[in-house]
């Protein structure tokens, strides 16, 4: 086995590939979750499971950084094109 | 003998996967418990003492499995928030 049969083997190739794509999304989720956590869970000290209201705040906490993100994403575009 | 004149047979190619999906999985780990970690003593362990009282003992454990349930909504948003965004475009 040389290192060459590594590279060129596609079904290796495909494998990293998605395991590449799964692995950014998890080390999202870890980011994700560190946020959230602060802004939904801080100050619980809450005792056996999540309430619904904390669960409700978790995923609107998800959804809106992701808003944020595009929105922030699209207005930097935006100043570059005008040039600033 | 050139570079690429051995393929891989297909259990050198199985173990080689194996072997990486086990060392994400570790990494993966590793990360949730250092974040686990450093979450939850801040949370829970105002001024340490000489060892973990009884009460930061479970404020730890609690806060542990609320930072578990917590990962797993995110995670479950996330998925789903991905899956929408794609069949959008």
């Amino acid at each position: 086995m040389s290192l060459g049969s590594l590279a060129s083997d596609p079904e290796l190739q495909k494998f990293v590939a998605t395991k590449e794509l799964e692995n950014q999304i998890t080390a999202q989720v870890h980011h994700l979750t560190n946020i959230c956590f602060d802004k939904c869970l801080e100050s619980s000290g809450s005792a056996s499971d999540l309430s619904a209201r904390q669960t409700v705040c978790l995923q609107n906490c998800v959804e809106r950084f992701l808003d944020c993100s595009v929105l922030i994403t699209n207005r930097t575009v935006q100043r570059i094109q005008q040039g600033r | 003998m050139s570079l690429d004149s051995q393929k891989l047979d297909s259990n050198q190619r199985q173990q080689i996967m194996a072997s990486v999906q086990q060392q994400l999985a570790l990494q993966n780990a590793q990360e949730l418990l250092q974040k686990l970690s450093d979450k939850c003593f801040k949370a829970c362990v105002q001024k340490p003492g000489s060892s973990l009282s009884s009460s930061e003992q479970k404020c730890i454990t609690q806060c542990s499995d609320r930072y578990m349930d917590a990962w797993n909504i995110v995670s479950r948003t996330y998925a789903e928030r991905i899956r929408r965004e794609q069949l959008r475009h």
